[in-house]
């Protein structure tokens, strides 16, 4: 679907959910719990995690409908809410649910089906796992929402409530310490601090 | 190999905006202008092809290891039914399931009416009440325990849990993100015999001394 098709669906529904109609409300919850949910399984060890971090933020979307002011797309509106709702629960909850290698390892990537019989994908992934789990969390939050769910910079800088230019510097640490980590995907070693530094 | 976030000479400024919006052109998010920036530079830059090519992978490499699709109706009937229970309730806002901060409103509410309740019974036995202090155990006590509610406890499963433990609510964190509480009847081994079942049990996320209240 057209993206501002999307968005102009979104807006109605959301501001029918504001006056309390539930049908537009699980119309909502249908289109965008499928995306939360694959965005915060690749932050959580267990699913059931990632329902009730989708389930807070839905509930808060059901409460605070009329709180939307219009000053970013529903879907990024509902994305930063999820954010918010994940940080807290990776700061309050057990350790199972915090982000680890380990978990990003044995679920994320590891533990999916892949593609079959795709031996250099599942190669891929397993560099992939050790490459994002060295990153820091907010550059690798900031790698996924731009590739994994084709955020806009100036998106993510609303969904994580940053300027455009902590996002634009996130990114850019994340790709140099992914080439320093990530050979078998043709990076190679960028030089420590100083390729860093150029361009801060 | 190049590296790929060195400048060529020719145009330092053209390579570093064309370096920076890869991603984003890679991902299809990027706006037209950056678009046609990369495109325009891509054929005399090889550090900046290389680049593209191992965003490329990353790109794949983070799609392929898509999650699985996951159903929504189950979580939807869920969260419809918080939101049922909430509406049977007299703050339809609320939520049903731990919100810290809503239900420690409560909790002061419910603290509120409790002392407003004790004043006037204070007040009806005469002058006696005029004597008491506000360090008197009976008017404002200070938290031998701090508790952290787990994720699942409501609001009216804690205040069982405290009366059974003769536990009150004196205080709350002012992030609404813990409880402070003093034993009912001011002895401090009422505050320590419940501080393991407070731990034990599933409601319950932590459970602390605070080094103050009765001794």
């Amino acid at each position: 679907m057209n993206p501002e098709t999307e968005d102009t669906q979104d807006t109605a529904w959301l501001h029918a959910t504001a006056r309390g109609e539930r049908a537009a409300f699980a119309r909502l919850y249908r289109r965008h719990q499928p995306r939360l949910m694959r965005f915060l399984w690749r932050f959580v060890s267990r699913p059931e995690l990632a329902e009730e971090i989708v389930n807070d933020t839905m509930w808060l979307v059901w409460t605070r409908a009329h709180a939307f002011r219009g000053d970013a797309k529903v879907r990024t509106w509902i994305t930063g809410i999820a954010y918010r709702c994940m940080l807290r629960a990776l700061r309050d909850g057990p350790p199972q649910a915090e982000v680890n290698a380990s978990s990003l390892d044995d679920f994320s990537f590891d533990a999916l089906p892949g593609p079959p019989g795709r031996d250099t994908a599942l190669e891929t992934r397993d560099w992939l796992s050790h490459g994002l789990a060295a990153l820091p969390h907010e550059q690798r939050v900031t790698l996924e929402l731009a590739y994994y769910l084709g955020e806009t910079c100036e998106d993510i800088a609303a969904i994580m409530a940053c300027p455009v230019g902590t996002v634009k510097a996130r990114l850019f640490h994340a790709r140099v310490r992914l080439r320093n980590t990530l050979p078998a995907l043709g990076g190679e070693p960028a030089g420590p601090a100083g390729g860093e530094s150029k361009h801060g | 190999m190049a590296d790929s976030t060195k400048p060529p000479a020719s145009d330092p400024s053209e390579h570093r905006r064309a370096w920076d919006a890869i991603p984003w052109v890679v991902a299809g998010s990027a706006a037209m202008p950056d678009v046609d920036l990369v495109m325009h530079h891509l054929p005399h830059c090889a550090s900046c092809r290389e680049e593209l090519e191992f965003q490329q992978r990353l790109h794949r490499g983070l799609r392929d290891a898509a999650t699985p699709e996951a159903n929504p109706e189950p979580g939807l009937q869920r969260l419809m039914a918080r939101i049922d229970a909430a509406n049977t309730e007299p703050m339809p806002a609320a939520p049903r399931t731990p919100n810290p901060v809503r239900w420690l409103a409560a909790a002061v509410v419910v603290q509120a009416v409790g002392l407003a309740a004790a004043g006037l019974a204070m007040w009806g036995h005469g002058r006696e009440g005029e004597f008491r202090t506000l360090s008197t155990p009976e008017v404002a006590r200070v938290a031998s325990l701090r508790l952290v509610p787990a994720a699942g406890m409501d609001f009216a499963a804690l205040r069982s849990l405290l009366a059974d433990l003769k536990l009150d609510i004196v205080d709350a964190a002012p992030d609404g993100s813990s409880l402070g509480l003093a034993p009912a009847d001011g002895q401090a081994a009422t505050a320590q015999a419940a501080l393991p079942q407070l731990r034990a049990h599933a409601g319950v996320r932590m459970a602390e001394p605070t080094g103050h209240g009765p001794r």
